[in-house]
């Protein structure tokens, strides 16, 4: 059954981390999200792949046809330079959106 | 790689295969965990939600992406084009002007034509529904005698006609003259005037920018009322929208303005800017046979031209039997729109536009021609290119988009040229056609010229650029058919005796026009026309009309303007020859019975003149004498016949001591004194009227007496430099009437074959382009092979061929293509040429000479163009050339 539903717009950013370090297929980019999270989160496949299409639209990432690790014909996703400089903007933003969170959530409380 | 980019699975499918792939392995996660095919299916298809949904917004993404991406490219590689082709042209600087010159003379002359085309036919007339309108006028065919095929209708035969007639919505009648407007600031001007009325009006359509039109009550005689023009509204009264309802001084009699026209309104042309009342009585619409009106009518819906004939020849049948005499007189009707711009004009100006579009192929020819030389220039750097993966397509998209950028660079400036071209021709010679005020450059004009531009582009760069595509892989290894030398010359050649043959068509045609306009021009106009100084006086108002009191003034003007330093004599005429006047009236013989019904008519144009006037403008009596100042009121009346009136009249006999009178209720006669020469009062080309001159000191009481007349002055100074002196001597004596039309006889003549001489003037340019064209075409070929052969020319010379003999060789190869253009273009030319048979002045469309003479020109042309690179190339001595 589907994990917590993401904040909108955050998958996109997840998906240019994932290809950060080199180009994966589309399942690829789901099992890794949900490995590295523990099965915490789990990728909505209705909105994986059209987020997939999307940002290569915009030109944040490119496609190419190759071989699965089980050698079978699978499309491989990659970072452009125009998505390696989105990737990093967005991080930064959330990891200040997340810092202000915090500070008012996990503070005292107090006035 | 490149095998998947050219076998590329269509969008679509790839959207199957990729999701298809993560079904796949996820159905393997869930098998592994133990569940049946058939569930770990299910449920991997699940976690899609609605696949199929979701594959769509995949799809449409995936080609819109696609779409974009091919146009980016598409752009990124036309921009990439323009750039190279720019930077093609940098290096080349030779090539590109002569390229871009040459485009630019076609284009150019195409768009002056169509511009003016586009003014003058195109532009719609000011009219609702110009079509419908229509001019009624009548055709004088009396049993014998005269046909004049175009002669003004009467009042009386048009109210009948409008009263008989089914086929009009409105109709009206207009007549024009000239009316004196005082009272603005600034001198009395006189103003061309229409006189129309309210069925005219309506008949025409056209609502006026403010006010209105007069009604048919208030057309009154003696009541002047009615329009006036846009520009003499904004010229005389500012713009003053309170001129509606005031009265404005005209001819010395109020006239009360109604409204004003719109802008471009134009009947019969923009100069008439008064439109007043015609003042006719229904009751007594005045003498049957007093022709001087135009019909103007409407068209009833869906009336056409044979029922309207049709029914106007039973109408005049009907006349026939109501009345006995005057019925010489049929009711002929012509489109309004063809009136106003005139067959001729419309003729000419397509003749003007087929003859820039050969300019044009000509031109293209060359410019192919020169592409083609540098094609080959180019032929290794093509080959490298395809070698490194450049597409056939694309290459030829390539060189396309230089011939693009060479085309617009030679439009943008022909548009220039043409323009501006067209508007100094213009200016020189305002009056060579009508609705000037149209001629400019509007959208439609730089569409044109953007479509011919195209369609240049197409017809010179596309086939040097599909030759340079095929094959380039051969030229490398030094093969390929495709492009072999002797296939390049061949064609080039081919392209020569295009050049050559279109040229002789255009060329022909100036040359027939140009002769047909030599011939106008040397039709003697039966007076002389250096240093004549001529203008028009009319004085109007009452004062005028006191008895003597004309003849004083221009008595008293004659000697006041003979005292001028420099004029040698002074006179005047009432209808000046070559200013298109058509006037006749009837008249009788004494002793001769009046015609009776079937007889010729005896009809001529009766012309006033005063004292002085034959020798002022070199007309010598042939015999007779001539009048003088003895001819007065009190004296016996005299007249002096021209001679086809005494041709045609007095058919061999003395007409000398006979008796003329006009033909009207109240005879009186004149005796005939002498006999002059014809003179040329409608024009050069027009039939000769027959004229009666009489004295104007005797025009009251025999003839009549007109108040405008044209002043002669023969000068022994330039004339123009006597116009501020005249002026002055004229407003001395009368202030208050306005000189029109102040000129030298010179100029009265100009513009009487203003028309001719425009064509004339631009198809000569055209054929001087064509030539000047053809020449540097054939040179360039001479040249460019002569280049390529300079080693064979050497080696000929070194074994001892003579210089003239290598020479002739050479020659004959620009020569042989040009004669068999000449040979092919005749026949072209014997066809195109019938086109102008209506426009030429005793001059046949297939004329010998002309044919002859210009056929040799251009053949010695060619051989000439042919000779100069000849006599360089061998030139060199043998040893340079082996050298090279």
């Amino acid at each position: 059954m589907p994990g917590k539903p993401l904040l909108y717009g955050t998958l996109d950013t997840l998906v240019l981390k994932t290809l950060e370090h080199g180009p994966r297929h589309g399942y690829g980019i789901a099992r890794w999200l949900e490995t590295r999270t523990d099965e915490r989160i789990q990728v909505d496949e209705s909105s994986l792949y059209p987020a997939l299409y999307r940002m290569q639209k915009k030109g944040l990432l490119a496609s190419e046809w190759g071989r699965s690790e089980l050698d079978r014909r699978a499309k491989f996703y990659r970072l452009t330079p125009k998505g390696r400089k989105v990737l990093a903007k967005e991080t930064e933003e959330w990891a200040s959106f997340a810092e202000a969170v915090s500070r008012v959530l996990l503070g005292s409380g107090e006035a | 790689m490149s095998w998947r980019r050219i076998f590329r699975t269509p969008v679509p499918e790839e959207v199957d295969e990729e999701f298809a792939f993560h079904v796949e392995m996820r159905m393997r996660e869930y098998l592994a965990e133990g569940r049946t095919l058939d569930e770990a299916r299910e449920a991997a298809v699940e976690r899609f939600g609605d696949i199929e949904e979701v594959k769509a917004i995949c799809r449409r993404l995936a080609t819109e992406r696609e779409r974009r991406t091919r146009m980016t490219t598409w752009w990124k590689d036309f921009a990439q084009d323009v750039r190279f082709g720019l930077r093609q042209l940098r290096t080349r600087p030779l090539f590109a002007a002569a390229a871009v010159g040459t485009l630019a003379l076609g284009i150019g002359a195409n768009t002056a034509v169509f511009s003016a085309v586009n003014g003058v036919l195109l532009t719609p007339l000011p009219f609702e529904e110009p079509e419908r309108l229509v001019e009624v006028r009548t055709r004088y065919l009396p049993p014998s005698g005269f046909d004049i095929p175009r002669f003004p209708i009467s009042v009386p035969e048009l109210l009948d006609l409008r009263e008989a007639s089914t086929s009009f919505e409105a109709l009206g009648l207009y007549t024009t003259g000239t009316r004196t407007l005082t009272g603005t600031e600034g001198e009395p001007t006189r103003v061309p005037t229409v006189f129309l009325d309210r069925a005219a009006l309506e008949a025409l359509g056209v609502e006026p920018v403010i006010g209105r039109w007069f009604t048919a009550e208030e057309d009154v005689p003696g009541v002047a009322i009615g329009l006036i023009g846009h520009d003499l509204w904004v010229t005389a009264f500012g713009a003053d929208p309170s001129i509606v309802g005031r009265t404005i001084t005209v001819d010395d009699r109020e006239f009360t303005v109604t409204g004003v026209m719109p802008e471009d309104f134009a009947l019969p042309s923009p100069a008439y800017q008064i439109f007043e009342n015609v003042g006719v009585d229904p009751a007594d619409p005045g003498n049957r046979a007093g022709h001087g009106s135009v019909g103007l009518g409407r068209l009833a819906d869906g009336v056409t031209m044979e029922r309207l004939r049709a029914e106007a020849e039973a109408i005049h049948a009907g006349w026939a039997e109501q009345y006995r005499h005057n019925v010489a007189h049929f009711p002929i009707f012509e489109r309004l729109p063809e009136n106003l711009v005139g067959a001729d004009v419309r003729r000419s100006l397509l003749v003007l536009l087929g003859a820039v579009a050969l300019v044009l192929l000509i031109a293209t020819v060359n410019v192919a021609n020169l592409l083609l030389a540098r094609g080959e220039r180019r032929q290794v750097e093509v080959a490298v290119r395809t070698s490194l993966g450049a597409a056939r397509g694309r290459i030829v998209r390539q060189l396309l988009t230089e011939s693009l950028t060479l085309a617009v660079l030679g439009g943008a400036l022909g548009l220039l040229l043409g323009h501006l071209g067209l508007q100094a021709l213009l200016r020189v010679d305002p009056g060579a056609l009508p609705r000037t005020r149209h001629i400019g450059l509007d959208g439609t004009v730089l569409l044109f010229t953007a479509g011919v531009t195209v369609v240049a582009t197409l017809l010179f760069g596309l086939l040097p650029a599909l030759r340079a595509g095929r094959d380039p892989g051969g030229e490398l290894t030094g093969g390929g058919r495709a492009t072999s030398p002797a296939g390049r010359t061949r064609f080039r050649r081919i392209l020569v005796t295009a050049e050559v043959a279109l040229s002789l068509v255009v060329v022909l045609g100036a040359g027939l026009i140009g002769r047909s306009f030599q011939r106008l021009t040397a039709v003697d106009p039966g007076v002389e026309i250096d240093d004549r100084l001529v203008f028009q006086l009319q004085p109007t108002g009452a004062a005028w009309q006191e008895e003597g009191a004309l003849p004083r003034f221009y008595e008293q003007l004659q000697s006041r303007l003979a005292a001028i330093p420099g004029v040698t004599s002074v006179a005047g005429v009432s209808h000046l020859p070559l200013t298109g006047s058509q006037n006749r009236n009837d008249f009788l013989i004494e002793g001769r019975p009046p015609p009776a019904d079937g007889e010729p008519i005896l009809s001529a144009q009766w012309t006033a003149v005063l004292p002085g006037y034959f020798r002022t403008m070199g007309i010598e009596p042939l015999r007779g004498r001539l009048p003088t100042e003895a001819d007065r009121t009190g004296t016996e009346p005299v007249v002096v016949l021209g001679q086809s009136a005494v041709d045609r009249y007095f058919a061999g006999e003395d007409p000398l001591g006979a008796r003329v009178a006009i033909a009207r209720d109240s005879v009186v006669w004149g005796r005939v004194v002498g006999v002059v020469p014809d003179t040329r009062t409608t024009g050069l080309d027009a039939d000769v009227i027959p004229q009666i001159y009489y004295p104007y000191a005797q025009g009251a009481g025999f003839v009549w007496q007109p108040s405008a007349m044209y002043v002669t002055m023969r000068a022994a100074v330039p004339p123009t430099s006597l116009v501020a002196a005249t002026r002055e001597a004229v407003r001395e004596i009368a202030p208050d009437v306005p000189l029109t039309g102040v000129g030298s006889m010179q100029s009265v003549f100009d513009r009487s074959v203003s028309r001719s001489r425009f064509l004339a003037n631009l198809l000569g340019t055209f054929a001087l382009v064509a030539l000047a064209l053809a020449a540097v075409g054939i040179y360039g070929v001479v040249a460019y092979s002569v280049s390529r052969r300079t080693r064979e020319i050497g080696i000929r010379m070194a074994l001892g061929a003579g210089r003239s003999e290598v020479t002739r060789r050479v020659v004959a190869e620009g020569a042989w293509p040009a004669l068999i253009g000449i040979m092919v273009g005749l026949p072209l030319a014997w066809l195109a040429t019938g086109a102008l048979s209506g426009m030429l002045y005793e001059v046949s469309p297939r004329d010998p000479v002309v044919f002859t003479a210009l056929s040799l020109g251009l053949l010695a042309l060619a051989v000439l163009s042919s000779w100069i690179p000849a006599r360089r190339a061998t030139g060199l001595a043998p040893t340079e050339a082996l050298r090279e």
